[in-house]
């Protein structure tokens, strides 16, 4: 089965073990530092990458969008930190509880989100569309890399998938 | 989807379309982008929702191959809190007046 050799696994109690190297500690840490960095800032959706993480509730409506990012904003701000917290104080362990998952889940997907628009990345995105940049290029590895990543707790996360189901779905919604 | 388009704002409108039909429900959807994947956005909709797999994966792949997916409905308020959720979790959702 897969789910026995991949980086995040499913153990018993409610458990799951994480196997990383330093290396891809570090990157995930390198990230969520940046992240928490773009959310810190005086106003994070004049960022267009950040925005993706505030999308408009009611597009149609400019004045019920505001009231709904009056009453929404703040707790979303607040969760996204609190994951990152979450992240940052376990990223060296071997072993996460599912809450401390879910964090890691939060994170690495709102990472990609954020590298993901900041490349305007597609579906069909390849290194091929990013080798004309050294730096676009190093980022879209790193963006395959935490779609690698994201993929394995998903499964991990995921009980019908970690009890067997055959799993041929490809990456991408 | 890579953006998020924005329609004509109207102003100074005298009456809002929830003055006069308090009852029509609302719709939540979500719509397709290149980033989230499948596997996730299956997983939020059985755990925001609680929808059986099979009911998760057939939205999953309407928003996938169609655009978007009317994924719950209900008052404004329950709307509100789905679209707030879903966010929380990466999706890009909208709320609309079901008509």
């Amino acid at each position: 089965m897969r789910g026995r050799r991949g980086p995040v696994r499913r153990e018993g109690g409610g458990r799951f073990a994480i196997r990383l190297s330093d290396r891809e500690r570090n990157a995930v840490r390198t990230f969520t530092g940046q992240l928490r960095q773009l959310l810190s800032s005086e106003d994070p959706s004049s960022d267009p990458a950040v925005a993706r993480l505030f999308p408009p509730a009611l597009p149609d409506d400019v004045l019920a969008n505001l009231e709904f990012e009056h009453e929404h904003g703040d707790e979303l701000l607040r969760a996204r930190l609190e994951a990152i917290d979450t992240v940052e104080r376990t990223l060296d362990r071997r072993h996460l509880d599912e809450a401390e998952l879910d964090a890691w889940l939060a994170s690495l997907n709102a990472i990609r989100l954020v590298v993901g628009t900041r490349l305007g990345v597609t579906e069909t995105s390849s290194e091929k569309d990013f080798a004309g940049d050294e730096q676009s290029a190093e980022l879209f590895e790193l963006y395959r890399y935490m779609t690698w990543l994201e993929g394995w707790v998903i499964e991990a996360l995921d009980q019908e998938l970690a009890s067997g189901e055959p799993d041929d779905r490809g990456r991408g919604a | 989807m890579t953006s998020a388009s924005t329609a004509p704002v109207e102003i100074g409108r005298p009456e809002t379309v929830e003055d006069v039909e308090p009852d029509v429900p609302w719709i939540v959807i979500v719509w397709n982008d290149p980033i989230n994947l499948m596997t996730y956005v299956t997983w939020v909709f059985q755990k925001l929702f609680g929808y059986p797999r099979p009911k998760a994966e057939k939205l999953m792949l309407d928003v996938h191959t169609k655009g978007k997916a009317v994924v719950s409905n209900g008052s404004r308020d329950e709307a509100e809190r789905d679209v707030a959720r879903l966010h929380a979790h990466g999706l890009w959702a909208t709320m609309q007046r079901d008509r």
